[in-house]
């Protein structure tokens, strides 16, 4: 990166860490939840009959609503402790602003509960979540069923 | 009984390790048996995790390292910050760092209320300091003892000081995480890393580094609270326990700074067995480094004033060199990690009253 | 009740919620909040919430695991790979299971770019799986060959895992690479032989591809490969050249891939963002995992379960050969559930004074380690490059099929391990041989 900028890139590294990585780890999560993207355990619960596995997935949804708004919650305290010193780091030119990187978390985390709120509220209700997933088709893979 | 988990985000066999050791040690046989110290390295918080760690009672004592919340420690940090006043010693002895370290615990604890205020806000007490040993530069396949040398190198800087520096020597200040200092210096990338010579140990990096300058840029690291105990753990006891934590932080600052001490001369004699070459710098990169240190003093108490909000700084920069000078004097004496402990006890905490102390 | 036997009700409970297909990481934040609440306080458990999502993600090193699943997600969209592929197809089509072996090859070309074998994985997943698939090769043996080969990422220098174990047991890291490297040939190589193996005794896994090439045909398909070298050989260059480190390699290797993949022709606006959202999407379910992972290592710290370790491990015996066995034990138990640093930080402390004590070195231990580290990122139920496969093929596969896929792998590892302990001068005699 260096040959290509040649330039001495003080604060890359905190650039690079407090402020992309965070908001690369945490900012999606609200969308990897309405794509049921989220990584779990099939193993058991597949075997189970439909009944007893929609139950689950309402009750699977509610624990996930309850944990990720306490994580967006203690985030957000945090983030506006953060605010309230304007937290920023020392660099060569003087100071970078660093307390706006720590409201990622209970925006991340908020948007999670906000839309596996939704999730559950449909599934209990039995109505339309009015969540549309943002499918991308795949062109390049054949439609028919993988060799499994 | 008390029983205290004590966070460090190093190895347990490095200088801070061994000096969370006599920790435990020194606090059990103060408190005749009844206050038992658990060290956990790494696991528990990592460094930057300690100050909010310690803060929320993740650990009832922690290694806290100022400089990863600038904004919270900022008069702590500006202490740290007149490291720079070690490369001005009239006659370096090799124990500047002894000295700055008293001299930065005796500031803190005596004459700097903000300080202990800034602890006070994070739900921490602060009980001892310590200070690494010098600055040098470590290179790989390059010689850098004059000011012409450093020209266009890439220089891996840890903080913005050493940023300033390389940029002031016509180099160019590369901010890189310690642990990746080993392949950077292996692949070219950095031409010499400013680090103390333990890090040629403890990161392995005698495996690339072919040359050695030894005390450029100079200076130390001192943004260290070595024992912050959580307050609310620290109300709730007994005054007694209290002052055995408080001879414990003399322990712990004698200890840290003194197995550093003792290491970086260790490292620059196993550089010299592993026939890694060092060389002192010219007397006219001396010169330009001390002009530089003069120079930057000012450029810093300046930032602090005016950016991060340290109102006394001009005050702080004319009451710690004196203070300073009476420490090389204090430390001139002491050969032993006993004699370190038994004068920063002496001489500022065994002053604290441990009934009234951080309430 | 004591702390430990409160640390295994909660690992129970963890299991437990994992099996009712609550997320991972979510199950993970929950148990370790609620294990930290009831042995200590409400303050303490509260407290960690805040702190530890945001300093496990603000890191420079984890940097590199976005950009080489970027990279992965590029060359896959603008089909820089398909060329690839048609080349090993025509030129292993006799080999049985000739895609799964040059997938293997591939994880290895990429281990020597990448320290981790997420990034590894990540990389490799979204090039090998899919293809692989549309040769109608068996989704178990398609995934399960790219998360163990993934493995091999932290094996070959370089090594995050390996600068790390360097530091905390101070032991020489170009010697450890080095030992390093022995072990990620010995299991590249055996990965091999396997895949050759099961194919020959059970065809269906990956249908043979019937080609009859002529030699011009041959050399013409080798030509369509130039996209995917061009952006190895650059990386490469680059890394080896001094243009940049092990960390910036994948943002190179990303910005490379989209700038060939323009000259290819097949750069549209349509593949960059479907390799951007997907980029953004796997991260994050990946980190959301890792941070619940890094809590638990918190929880289990504080519940003194390392002195639990050491005892359980003495308890096989005192022999030195029964001690590692010991060790490998807990290794696999604690890769069941931690990831692989969280482990070692846990663990080290403890374990190393008992292998110096057993008169192995502490350098053959650090290799036979990150081995052993690396075994657990693809057994259930928690596999970091299970996780990462999973997220990059989407519906294509369960995780089930996934850990199925990788149970030969692990049951070659294990021989791996078995054959180290018995040999040690395996691991040492390249080291003995360049250092000292
Ligand atoms: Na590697
Ligand atoms: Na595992």
């Amino acid at each position: 990166m260096r040959f290509l900028f040649e330039q001495p890139l003080n604060a890359t590294i905190l650039y690079v860490s407090a402020f992309y990585m965070v908001a690369i780890a945490f900012l999606p999560l609200g969308l990897v939840e309405e794509k049921n993207s989220h990584i779990a355990v099939e193993l058991l619960v597949e075997r189970f009959p439909g009944r007893v596995q929609k139950l689950l997935l309402i009750c699977a949804t509610l624990i996930t609503a309850v944990v990720t708004a306490a994580v967006a919650v203690r985030t957000g305290q945090e983030a506006l402790a953060k605010y309230a010193t304007g937290a920023y780091s020392i660099e060569a030119g003087g100071k970078v602003i660093t307390w706006p990187t720590y409201f990622v978390l209970p925006v991340g985390f908020g948007l999670m509960s906000v839309v596996s709120a939704l999730k559950f509220v449909a599934l209990a209700t039995g109505k339309d979540s009015g969540l549309n997933s943002l499918n991308i088709e795949d062109p390049y893979l054949p439609k028919d069923t993988p060799n499994v | 009984a008390e029983n205290l988990n004590f966070a460090y985000g190093y190895p347990s066999t490095s200088a801070i390790g061994l000096a969370v050791d006599d920790y435990a040690a020194a606090v059990k046989d103060r408190s005749n048996g009844e206050i038992s110290v658990k060290g956990f390295a790494m696991s528990l918080l990592s460094l930057p995790e300690t100050s909010p760690g310690v803060r929320d009672g993740l650990a009832d004592v922690g290694f806290v390292l100022t400089p990863y919340y600038a904004a919270e420690y900022s008069t702590n940090l500006y202490l740290h910050e007149m490291n720079l006043l070690i490369s001005l010693a009239q006659t370096p002895t090799g124990k500047e760092p002894l000295a700055f370290t008293g001299a930065m615990l005796e500031y803190t604890f005596n004459k700097c209320p903000e300080c202990l205020a800034e602890f006070k806000a994070q739900n921490q007490v602060y009980t001892g300091g310590g200070v690494t040993p010098l600055y040098n530069l470590l290179c790989k396949d390059v010689k850098a003892t004059t000011v012409e040398d450093l020209k266009g190198k890439r220089l891996r800087a840890g903080g913005a000081g050493f940023v300033r520096f390389a940029e002031h020597f016509g180099a160019q200040g590369v901010r890189l995480p310690t642990n990746e200092v080993y392949e950077a210096l292996d692949q070219g990338i950095l031409d010499c890393a400013m680090l103390s010579a333990p890090e040629l140990t403890n990161y392995n990096l005698h495996e690339v580094v072919t040359d050695i300058t030894l005390g450029v840029p100079g200076g130390a690291f001192a943004g260290v609270a070595a024992a912050n105990v959580n307050a609310d753990r620290w109300k709730a006891m007994s005054v007694d326990s209290r002052e055995a934590l408080l001879w414990g932080g003399s322990q712990m600052t004698a200890s840290t700074t003194w197995n550093f001490y003792t290491d970086d001369a260790v490292a620059i004699q196993n550089s010299k067995d592993k026939g890694i070459k060092i060389h002192d710098p010219e007397p006219e990169l001396t010169a330009a480094v001390q002009a530089f240190v003069k120079q930057d003093l000012k450029t810093v108490a300046a930032l602090f004033r005016d950016t991060y909000g340290v109102a006394r700084a001009e005050e702080i920069a004319a009451d710690f060199p004196p203070l300073l000078e009476k420490w090389y004097g204090l430390v001139e004496g002491v050969d032993s990690k006993e004699q370190l402990q038994a004068l920063y006890w002496d001489q500022v905490i065994s002053k604290i009253d441990p009934a009234t102390y951080a309430q | 009740m004591s702390e430990l036997q409160i640390a295994g009700l909660f690992i129970g409970a963890l299991f437990f919620l994992i099996l009712m297909r609550i997320p991972i990481g979510v199950s993970l934040i929950a148990v370790s909040f609620g294990g930290l609440w009831s042995m200590f306080n409400w303050n303490i458990a509260w407290g960690s919430l805040g702190i530890v999502p945001y300093n496990f993600a603000n890191s420079w090193v984890l940097s590199s695991i976005p950009a080489f699943l970027l990279m992965g997600f590029i060359c896959y969209h603008t089909r820089l790979t398909q060329g690839l592929f048609s080349a090993a197809q025509v030129w292993l089509s006799g080999l049985p299971g000739g895609l799964a072996i040059a997938s293997v090859f591939g994880c290895a070309g990429f281990a020597a770019v990448t320290g981790s074998s997420v990034a590894c994985s990540a990389a490799m997943g979204k090039i090998a799986v899919p293809e692989m698939m549309r040769h109608r090769y068996s989704a178990e043996l398609a995934t399960g060959t790219v998360a163990a080969a993934g493995t091999i990422g932290a094996l070959i220098p370089p090594s995050i895992l390996m600068i790390l174990y360097g530091i905390i047991s101070r032991q020489s890291v170009s010697q450890l690479f080095l030992g390093g490297l022995v072990v990620g040939l010995m299991t590249l190589i055996a990965y091999i032989l396997l895949i050759l193996v099961r194919v020959k005794l059970n065809p269906e896994l990956a249908p043979p591809v019937d080609i009859k090439a002529t030699r011009s045909e041959k050399i013409r398909a080798l030509g369509q490969t130039w996209p995917v070298l061009l952006i190895v050989i650059g990386v490469f260059a680059g890394l080896f050249g001094g243009a940049f480190t092990p960390t910036e390699a994948g943002a190179i290797g990303a910005m490379l891939s989209a700038l060939v993949a323009a000259l290819y022709g097949t750069l549209s606006f349509r593949a960059l963002r479907m390799a951007i959202v997907e980029t953004l999407t796997t991260t994050a379910s990946l980190l959301i995992i890792a941070v619940g992972a890094s809590l638990l290592t918190r929880f289990l710290a504080l519940s003194g379960i390392g002195d639990a370790l050491s005892s359980s491990i003495l308890a096989f015996g005192m022999s030195p050969v029964l001690i590692m066995v010991g060790v490998v034990l807990v290794y696999l138990l604690l890769g069941m559930m931690l990831e692989p640093v969280g482990a070692m930080l846990l663990t080290l402390p403890i374990v190393l004074p008992l292998v110096d004590e057993t008169g192995y070195s502490l350098l053959w231990f650090g290799v036979v380690l990150v081995k052993l580290l690396e075994i657990g990122m693809i057994t259930p139920p928690m596999g970091m490059n299970v996780f990462v496969i999973k997220g990059v093929v989407g519906n294509m596969a369960s995780l089930t099929t996934i850990f199925r896929g990788v149970f030969w792998f692990v049951v070659v590892d294990l021989l791996i391990i078995a054959l180290l302990i018995a040999f040690p001068e395996i691991v040492l005699f390249l080291p003995n041989l360049y250092g000292m």
